[in-house]
């Protein structure tokens, strides 16, 4: 039995396969190979396994063979037991996916072409020595186009599921870029360097991907003219704009000249010389563009020297050689002439030879990877690959195309963060928008170059990029340009609760307002809208800061004048500024959160967050009251004595700054428009309660109650102390208020207090009115004494008039007299004065508010009086009790009492009016109680002549004659009805005196029961119209004399 | 060898990313690590949609390219970290050791009352540990 050998074992499962195959068992014929496959990488690393070598020798094995089994016998690479790895693998590949695209399955080749070429590549790698120049990359390359080419031909997206066609172009995709970096990394190395962008995304794809490292770099062709036109190259210029704050990456893992020189035949390893040629490194380093400003310090020779001597000493040992190295021209000369010549791919070798030809490759391979991750799921790579075909088109001048794709790209940057990336695509975009005029993009960018990261671009920059926007706002643009900058300005209402205003106030909004410039910039104005959270109508009010406002770089404070708002509750919207003809605007607001408290800018990551907290800045309540003027007594002041007047003024949470208060007073009320009025802190509880009972039934005002005295106690006494000035409410209230034409100013200190007003009134006692008191319809003229009855003029010394007694104590009312009127008939009068006091309080933000209400005081006397005679005696003498109704509201001691009688009465024992017993006074009198006073009367001897009492009980029938006038009267009566006794006619006579009566008594004794008409008296000469009998019945006639005649009264059966 | 490591906020947000060689291009592992994401969101929504509900919060080897490696780990608050290796032949339970300090790391420093959630982490101290996990990593791997 022959000795076992894969290339025999090939053979058989070869055959095997073949035979499944051609049964159409395409998946048994699959395996074989796969076993196959399997099988054999576990004998390839078995150390000292017998193999041949390697391969990749033959002609055209530069360009992959991967899915072309028939370019090679399976007799060509195997033999002697073994076969050709590099034969091999491509072989069976070609093998797999054959079966692989018979079985519809051109997914699945997509995939293990991808692994394949990634390890393959690998493979080539260790065998790079044996291999001929840069093999490897010529053989990547062809292999992902075969490879994408073949695939993409057989597949179809209709017969596998999303995913599966997802992932197919992802597959796609790597392919084309695995390509496109291994192209660039042959481009770089013939020196088309200046070509590649360096992006981020080529500099991650070159810059680990090493040098190809052949046993022996080629040799510098004989044709100087190459070396030359290597030497000619330059840098594309490229005008760059802000570019200059882009980072130049590097695309080379180690410089190639050391890399190249090593390697040489000569085996003269990099020397000094070769590396002052620093033209390749400061080509790669230095900004390809105009050279306007290199951020970046160029290396300078001596200092690379330092560093390739501490980093390479082994270069030292060699300097001796005697061949001079090769120059980097020479290096990509001898490069490009190698691949040019070994090349056996017709596209490659094109695209090789000139740079447009790579570009075009080098485009088309860009676009096609970037088409197919945007049909994957990748959209990144495929946007970042967008960026880079942006960055051809850009070059060869296409802005339209380049911008478009540079804002996706930005776009995608600046929506996650990336502001690394960010700056190195977001200059060139506004270049692009720049040249193409595109003047509100160009802002736009502007703005987001301003808003980077800190540190991504410099002060300076910054600084010129600002001169810019504001050059433009100022003129240069055709029409105005709205601009986003909710990542560079940020503003946030004050911190705490909402800004309360009433309904119709004016008033300001302070805002906090963050500014991303970086430098002072002056807006010509400045204006933010408010929006309403919870009503439907149009909802946004604009309103503007009050003075221009210029935006230092950090924090601002702006004062924003609130014109009167509806109510409701206010959000903030956006914040509009103008600079020339640029708006500015900014969504965003921040709360004040951990970074923007501590001083700083809030972060723009901020406009990330979906969440954005409603935090309500302006609270404008609905229309209520605000104020309420209310008199601290409204009953019981005195008529005729100048009266404090209190009024209590409650602001009802809300501030009485500057207001105005303005009284006048009704019909029959003096008021004294100039005077000193006191202002007292009310702290009553006994007026409080009163004000509480009175707003009870007003259930609106009552439910500010609390709060309000909440207000009182906490915050105008404690938090506004330093406001106003530290009250001492012991020494400084009552105030003194000078009040002119019945108006003035309320003090700062009472502005959110309760506060009591005391004012003067009198009021007029309308004593002219008494004489009506009777209402009796048969009086015609009026009295002749409006002193008909005896009077009471008491002196009592009326303290401690108001109820509130604390309050007006220092004020000392001083009543002198309250008089007592005793009516005529002996009744009590009541009698009160409903007088008014007009107050008009002006107040609010500016004056605008107007509070109106009329006040009612009710005057009284202080006390009703009614009188009583409580006993008679025979002689004349009787008591007389006088009641006194205290109307007032407080205690009142009555200190002495007098009564002034008319003439004809006297008082007993000469007390000269005093009450009896004496010692009764002072006499505390309680409110609204009743204390009586007794004084003992006589009939007063001077005006009867005759010693007959007047009064007497009416036994006799008592009649004077006098020299004067006598009066003859007569008593008719129906005789059938009245028993009369006495003299029925006779004559009196009347005394000359004023005042002087006689009493006439007649004894008439109704005989019928029932109504009986009364008698009638007759007086001769005297018309009918002069008697009076009120009321009808037997009891007092009057009789009044005619115009020369002194009056008289008869009084009967009292 | 570590050359990169980053940690990514739940918006895609780079909050740390931190490379540990000397040149100063860091920006290649910006790109880097950006497109990572790609690959990171692929893995979570496929398991999504094949209904597998992922609780492994690493995600293995993103990028199976010639040159580097790029592994994935996603906390259950959306928070990426992803490590750029030029190693070839790694053990996965180093890898997910390394990740599982670089998370407690991450959690230590998010819970600093001064750092605020879905920003940048500034800390220095994160940084150290961050850098001590990343030299103790190939000693680990040697062990």
């Amino acid at each position: 039995m022959p000795a076992w050998n894969f290339s025999n074992f090939f053979t058989v499962k070869e055959s095997l396969a073949f035979m499944f195959e051609m049964a159409s068992l395409r998946e048994d014929a699959l395996r074989e190979y796969d076993e196959l496959e399997q099988i054999y990488t576990e004998i390839v690393n078995v150390p000292h396994a017998n193999v041949l070598e390697f391969g990749g020798l033959d002609a055209g094995d530069d360009c992959a063979a991967l899915l072309d089994g028939t370019r090679k016998s399976v007799n060509q690479f195997a033999a002697d037991g073994a076969v050709r790895e590099f034969d091999f693998r491509q072989y069976l590949f070609s093998r797999q996916a054959s079966l692989l695209f018979d079985l519809q399955r051109p997914a699945e080749v997509s995939g293990r072409g991808h692994s394949f070429i990634i390890s393959f590549a690998k493979i080539l790698t260790q065998h790079e020595k044996e291999l001929p120049f840069c093999m490897r990359e010529i053989w990547v390359i062809t292999a992902c186009l075969t490879l994408v080419k073949a695939t993409s031909q057989r597949f179809s997206a209709s017969i596998v599921s999303q995913g599966t066609v997802k992932d197919f172009h992802r597959l796609q995709g790597d392919l084309y870029s695995y390509a496109r970096t291994k192209l660039m990394r042959l481009a770089d190395l013939i020196g088309y360097g200046h070509n590649i962008e360096t992006s981020p995304c080529n500099s991650a794809a070159l810059s680990m991907l090493p040098w190809p490292k052949p046993a022996v770099w080629p040799a510098v062709p004989s044709d100087f003219s190459l070396i030359q036109a290597k030497e000619e190259v330059s840098p594309p210029k490229l005008s760059e704009g802000f570019g200059r704050f882009r980072r130049q990456l590097s695309l080379s893992p180690t410089v190639l000249l050391r890399e190249a020189n090593r390697r040489r035949s000569s085996l003269s390893v990099g020397s000094l010389a070769e590396m002052l040629d620093l033209s390749r490194l400061s080509a790669k380093e230095s900004p390809a563009a105009d050279g306007a400003g290199d951020p970046l310090p160029t290396l300078t020779p001596e200092a690379s020297n330092s560093e390739v001597h501490s980093s390479t000493p082994e270069t030292l040992k060699n300097q001796m050689s005697i061949e001079p190295p090769m120059k980097l021209p020479e290096v990509q000369a001898a490069a490009e002439h190698a691949l040019l010549t070994s090349i056996s791919d017709e596209t490659l070798r094109k695209a090789l030879s000139s740079v447009e030809g790579f570009e075009d490759l080098f485009l088309d391979l860009t676009r096609s990877a970037a088409d197919n991750f945007h049909r994957s799921w990748r959209k990144r790579h495929g946007l970042v690959l967008d960026g880079e075909v942006a960055a051809v088109h850009y070059r060869r001048g296409a802005l339209d195309a380049a911008a478009k794709l540079y804002e996706k790209v930005c776009a995608l940057y600046g929506s996650e963060g990336w502001h690394a990336l960010l700056v190195q695509v977001l200059p060139r975009l506004s270049e692009c928008q720049k040249k193409l005029s595109d003047w509100a993009g160009y802002l736009s960018s502007c703005i987001k170059l301003l808003s980077l990261d800190p540190g991504c671009i410099s002060g300076e920059d910054r600084r010129s990029i600002q001169t810019e926007i504001v050059k433009l706002a100022h003129g240069g643009l055709p029409v105005p340009v709205s601009l986003d900058v909710s990542t560079l300005i940020t503003f946030a209402a004050r911190g705490g609760p909402p800004l309360e205003l009433c309904e119709g106030d004016p008033g300001t909004l302070m805002v906090t307002l963050w500014s991303g410039f970086p430098e002072d910039i002056t807006l010509d104005s400045l204006s933010l809208t408010l929006v309403t959270t919870f009503t439907a109508d149009e909802g946004t009010r604009v309103v503007k800061s009050v003075d221009t406002p210029v935006l230092k770089p950090g924090k601002n404070v702006v004062l924003m004048t609130l014109p009167p708002q509806r109510p409701g509750s206010y959000v903030l919207g956006v914040l509009t500024g103008h600079i020339g003809h640029v708006i500015l605007r900014s969504h965003t607001y921040c709360t004040t959160s951990a970074a923007s408290s501590k001083g700083g800018p809030p972060d723009s990551d901020d406009y990330l967050s979906n969440e954005k907290p409603i935090r309500i800045v302006l609270e404008v309540a609905k229309p209520r009251a605000l104020v309420e003027i209310k008199p601290a007594i409204a009953k019981g002041l005195l008529f005729g004595e100048p009266q404090w007047v209190g009024l209590i003024i409650r602001p009802l949470g809300y501030s009485l700054e500057g207001a105005h208060v303005h009284i006048s007073a009704g019909p029959n009320l003096q008021f004294m428009a100039n005077q000193i009025a006191l202002l007292d802190v009310s702290k009553a509880p006994q007026a409080e309660a009163n004000a509480q009972l009175n707003t009870d039934t007003d259930g609106a005002i009552s439910e500010f109650q609390n709060s309000h005295d909440i207000l009182d106690s906490s915050d105008s006494f404690n938090k506004d102390d330093h406001l106003s000035g530290k009250i001492n409410l012991d020494a400084d209230v009552p105030q003194q208020l000078q009040m002119k034409d019945g108006s003035l100013e309320l003090p700062y200190w009472s502005r959110m207090v309760t506060s009591v007003l005391w004012i003067q009134v009198k009021a007029d006692s309308d004593d002219n009115s008494i004489s009506h008191f009777s209402g009796d319809p048969h009086l015609f003229s009026p009295p002749p004494s409006p002193k008909k009855v005896p009077s009471i003029t008491s002196d009592s010394q009326l303290q401690d008039l108001v109820p509130a007694a604390d309050l007006v104590s220092e004020s000392q009312l001083n009543g002198n007299l309250g008089q007592g009127h005793v009516p005529s008939n002996g009744k009590f009068v009541s009698r009160f004065g409903m007088n008014t006091l007009k107050v008009k309080m002006e107040f609010g933000v500016s004056r605008n508010r107007l509070y109106e209400r009329t006040i009612s005081l009710q005057f009284t006397h202080p006390f009703r009086i009614s009188t009583r005679i409580v006993s008679r005696g025979n002689d004349g003498r009787f008591l007389l009790q006088i009641t006194l109704n205290s109307q007032m509201a407080s205690a009142v001691t009555i200190k002495s009492a007098n009564l002034v009688l008319q003439p004809g009465f006297a008082h007993v024992n000469n007390h000269e009016g005093y009450p009896t017993p004496s010692w009764l006074l002072p006499l505390s009198v309680s409110a609204l109680s009743e204390c009586a006073l007794l004084f003992a009367i006589r009939s007063d001897s001077v005006t009867t002549k005759d010693g007959d009492c007047l009064l007497g009980n009416g036994s006799g029938a008592s009649h004077q004659r006098q020299d004067s006038e006598d009066l003859y009267y007569e008593l008719k009566a129906n005789e059938d009805y009245w028993m009369i006794a006495g003299r029925r006619k006779g004559f009196i006579s009347l005394s000359p005196s004023v005042g002087s009566r006689i009493v006439l008594s007649m004894a008439c004794v109704p005989l019928v029961a029932g109504h009986v008409h009364p008698p009638a008296l007759r007086l001769v000469n005297i018309g009918r119209a002069h008697v009076s009998r009120s009321p009808a019945g037997p009891h007092l006639v009057c009789i009044l004399p005619p115009a020369p005649c002194s009056a008289l009264c008869i009084r009967k059966g009292i | 060898m570590i050359v990169c490591v980053a940690v990514v906020g739940h918006n895609n947000n780079p909050l740390y990313l931190q490379s540990f060689v000397d040149d100063d291009n860091t920006l290649k592992f910006h790109y880097i690590v950006h497109c990572s994401l790609d690959v990171i969101e692929e893995k979570v929504s496929n398991s999504k949609r094949a209904g597998v509900n992922l609780n492994e919060t690493f995600l293995g080897l993103l990028y199976p390219t010639e040159d580097y490696k790029v592994f994935g780990y996603m906390s259950n608050t959306k928070i990426k970290f992803v490590l750029v290796t030029t190693d070839h032949d790694l053990r996965d339970a180093d890898v997910r050791n390394f990740f599982r300090r670089l998370h407690g790391a991450y959690v230590d420093a998010a819970s600093n009352p001064f750092h605020v959630p879905g920003k940048r982490i500034t800390s220095a101290a994160f940084a150290e540990r961050v850098s001590n996990v990343v030299k103790t990593f190939g000693f680990g791997a040697a062990a």
